[in-house]
């Protein structure tokens, strides 16, 4: 029975060591690091030299070699925001918004503090062609939560892992030591603990279910079927944003923020995933 | 007898009332010749009848015609009843000329009857010297020709010589002008080829607002000509010449002016400059300061004043040249306008304030501004005088201040975007610092779960802990067989003592105390047939139960019979007791 328990106890902290362990140092274990859907052949480069270069392309006014570069590295699982910030500007100085603006939105996904980024998304959709409104339910959210907004994924999981272990640690206590003072504590902790959950809830959704996306292209067609031969609602130039609410084949259905809904065809569009940014198919800058 | 005379004397009235039906109508006027100034009576009569519909005028397109009511008249003359209504109607002619009005149609029974024609001859008022007529309207230009926003002075003159009343005056369409009004109307006496008249004079300052030819249409004044009545004796007095005492009478007429036409110039292209802001007229600018001699950071106000006759709605703010001797606050204009019956002016305004930085004499900058002078047909200069002021330096408590004041608002400036661009890149490793994003890592879940196992888990231990305090059947259960476990070493002490009866002993003892603790009772003194009645009571396969039984009865025989078991049977024994009761410890929970 106690070989058992102890069994138990040992395989938990195991488990602990390995997930709290350090990071591994850059370059050395990437391929570990690679998703099914990433995987593909690296040149046999350092991801620091190649990191270096693509700084080295962009200062020399090399942007398309510097975004290509950018992608390659993120490509072979380096999935860090400072990489995609570095893809959006280098998008950017290309004159593709929609590229930059889908790429900025990605690192903002790793780095909602960042500044820079903020700076360089505003300006980079103040140059976008089409007036577009913003969803007023998810800017309240941003306003009000600041930690939904302030928070990425990760940050705002450990937040409710710590405070989930409080909650449990305080209800334990609890069950000790009776004390009404105690009790409003633990009342407070854990009303903090499930709004911070109902945030993260929402967020995984966010990240999840409720995808929008990025016209990438100079002007296209928005038409009222999955098909060339629909009629054509309305026009969307480079950087639009939008919401995608269906697939079907190569097409999709979208929702812009007034409530205007259409058909669009899917390589028109980037898709603020982070599985499906940079495309393994596109060859990066060169499209 | 009485009251038939009666009756039949009434239905001869009637009948006769009825026979003079013989329905008519007449047309007719009170003059057939006029001018354009006078208004003429239409009256159509219906003879013979009251109950007839309302006559039909044909249309009239060159009189203004206004309904003037009905009255109805019954006579009786040498017993022969006519009845009848006038319809009234007052024509005002729009032209002169020969026109035929009539004739007016009526409807009765289905039946058409028409009035008579009557030939109207309308002749020009102007066939008549005016200073020979009793009553007049002249309207006069101060000039014809004027510039785009000049001002034209408009004079409207009623003359009259005799007494007239319910004058009432329709101004024309002032199309392409801009009206501004002179003061009140004037009256003064004047004389004319020896005539005295009474004049009404009404003033307008017209601005054209455009070039081209403008047309200004008559003038049109309504009023009735009170005339005296001849047969008065009694009451002569003028007093009594107001129709309401029933002396005079009145004759409606219609006045008309002459019509105007404006050849409007466009403003000359030759001398306009950018200080030109629409100004036509006659202005001059006079500049004042509320102090001369003050600290820094003490206030003084600055007023310009435009002044003239002219569009003054037109001014504008002349500007100010900016100065780093001054900071300078805008106050709103004011524009006070002067309407007297000379012309159209007033003055503009402009108060700035000024708060000196420096200290010294300090020059106020002068303000310029041009405008079109009509008379002289030149746009001209308005510069105002160049003013200084000294500006003495404060105490050193305010100079605090000032330095205080200067730092925070008067020395700073808007920032100017020159440019825009993005933020640069990272450059900094940190970038390639692998950061992934997976709330489905299986650290997550544990780090997730572990608070509750080990919240679940203590809560369970606690109550284990409460029901081993509190249970003491639920106790002994539980230890029951541990403690058997406790006892193995000893048997198997006395496994290889041969002859011995302590192997049974132990082990029957061992057997029943756990029966005992598990069934919380004492186990000791237990016989197999209490224990079969006691397992029974449990649902227990019977086998197992013999079973139990059969390994009791043998031990007890090898403890009190003598009868011996070889070293591998007292091993089989005691791996089967050892079994039993780990099988029974599961089966039996409390």
């Amino acid at each position: 029975m106690l070989v058992k328990k102890t069994r138990i106890l040992s395989i938990i902290a195991l488990g602990l060591f390995l997930f709290l362990r350090t990071d591994p140092v850059p370059g050395q274990s990437q391929s570990a690091q690679l998703k099914p859907s990433h995987s593909q052949t690296i040149e046999a480069l350092d991801t620091t030299t190649l990191f270096t270069e693509a700084n080295k392309r962009y200062k020399e006014d090399n942007y398309s070699d510097a975004a290509q570069l950018y992608e390659k590295l993120i490509l072979s699982g380096v999935q860090n925001g400072e990489l995609y910030y570095n893809l959006g500007n280098s998008y950017f100085k290309m004159g593709m918004l929609g590229k930059a603006i889908l790429s900025y939105r990605l690192a903002e996904l790793y780095l909602p503090r960042d500044q820079d980024l903020k700076t360089n998304l505003v300006y980079a959709r103040e140059m976008t062609k089409d007036k577009l409104e913003s969803r007023p339910l998810f800017s309240f959210l941003n306003e009000f939560c600041f930690w939904y907004s302030k928070l990425n994924l990760t940050e705002l999981l450990i937040v409710f892992l710590i405070l989930n272990g409080l909650c449990w640690a305080l209800a334990l206590i609890k069950i000790f030591l009776r004390n009404e003072y105690y009790n409003y504590l633990f009342l407070i902790i854990l009303s903090i603990t499930v709004i911070v959950s109902i945030s993260l809830g929402l967020k995984l959704y966010h990240h999840y279910y409720s995808i929008e996306g990025v016209v990438v292209a100079k002007e296209i067609s928005v038409r009222a079927g999955n098909g060339i031969n629909n009629t054509p609602l309305f026009q969307l130039h480079d950087g639009a944003e939008f919401k995608i609410i269906e697939h079907q084949g190569a097409w999709s259905k979208i929702e812009l923020g007034d409530g205007k809904r259409g058909w669009i065809e899917n390589r028109w569009i980037g898709k603020c995933q982070l599985e499906s940014w940079p495309a393994l198919t596109s060859s990066g800058a060169s499209t | 007898m009485g009251k038939g005379k009666i009756f039949l004397a009434s239905v001869i009235l009637i009948i006769q009332v009825e026979n003079a039906h013989a329905l008519s109508l007449t047309a007719k006027v009170d003059k057939t010749e006029a001018t354009l100034e006078d208004q003429i009576i239409l009256t159509l009569s219906i003879e013979g009848t009251r109950r007839a519909g309302k006559p039909m005028l044909p249309p009239l397109p060159d009189f203004d015609m206004i309904p003037r009511g009905s009255s109805t008249r019954m006579q009786i003359i040498n017993g022969t009843i006519t009845s009848g209504i006038d319809y009234n109607y007052l024509l005002i002619p729009k032209k002169t000329g020969t026109f035929e009005i009539g004739p007016a149609t009526i409807q009765e029974n289905g039946e058409t009857i028409a009035s008579n024609t009557i030939t109207l001859r309308i002749a020009s008022s102007g066939t008549r010297p005016q200073a020979t007529q009793d009553v007049f309207i002249t309207t006069t230009v101060s000039s014809t020709s004027p510039y785009v926003n000049e001002q034209i002075i408009y004079t409207f003159k009623l003359y009259r010589g005799v007494k007239i009343a319910n004058a009432s005056l329709e101004n024309p369409s002032f199309e392409g002008l801009r009206v501004e009004p002179l003061g009140k109307e004037q009256e003064y006496e004047t004389v004319m080829n020896g005539r005295p008249f009474v004049v009404t004079e009404i003033r307008q300052a017209l601005f054209p607002t455009r070039e081209g030819t403008l047309e200004i249409g008559p003038a049109k004044l309504q009023c009735e000509i009170v005339m005296r009545s001849r047969r008065r004796g009694l009451f002569d007095d003028p007093f009594f010449d107001d129709s309401f005492f029933g002396f005079s009478r009145s004759e409606p007429k219609v006045l008309h002016s002459q019509p105007i036409t404006l050849h409007v110039k466009p403003l000359p292209t030759e001398g306009k400059t950018p200080l030109f802001g629409g100004l036509v007229g006659n202005f001059n600018i006079t500049t004042t300061l509320s102090k001369r001699q003050l600290s820094v950071g003490d206030t003084t106000t600055l007023t310009f004043t435009i002044k003239g006759s002219g569009n003054i709605r037109d001014a504008a703010s002349p500007e100010f040249p900016p100065s780093t001797d001054f900071k300078v606050y805008d106050d709103k204009p004011t524009l006070a306008v002067q309407d007297s019956g000379e012309g159209f002016g007033g003055t503009f305004t402009i108060k700035k304030a000024l708060v000196p930085l420096k200290e010294g004499s300090l020059k106020v900058p002068s303000v310029a501004f041009t405008y079109f002078h009509p008379e002289l047909g030149s746009y001209e200069l308005c510069k105002s005088t160049p003013l200084s002021i000294e500006v003495l330096p404060t105490s050193d408590k305010e100079k605090l201040n000032l330095v205080e004041a200067l730092g925070t608002t008067t020395s700073k400036e808007e920032i100017k975007i020159l440019g825009k661009d993005i933020l640069p890149i990272n450059t900094s490793l940190a970038a390639l610092r692998p950061y992934r994003i997976d709330p489905w890592h299986w650290g997550y879940l544990v780090c997730f779960s572990f608070p509750l196992i080990g919240y679940v888990g203590t809560v369970l231990m606690k109550k284990r802990k409460e029901r081993l305090e509190e249970d003491l059947g639920y106790a002994r259960s539980k230890s029951a067989l541990k403690n058997f476990n406790k006892k193995i070493p000893l048997i198997k002490k006395q496994l290889k003592t041969e002859g011995s009866t302590e192997f049974y002993r132990l082990t029957s003892k061992s057997l029943k105390d756990f029966l005992g603790d598990k069934l919380n009772i004492t186990g000791s003194a237990l016989t197999p047939l209490e224990v079969e009645h006691q397992l029974l009571t449990l649902t227990i396969l019977k086998d197992k139960i013999e079973e139990t039984k059969s390994i009791l009865h043998t031990l007890e025989t090898g403890q009190f019979a003598f009868e011996r078991h070889s070293l591998s049977e007292k091993e089989k024994l005691l791996k089967q007791v050892k079994e039993l009761t780990r099988w029974l410890d599961k089966k039996i929970r409390k």
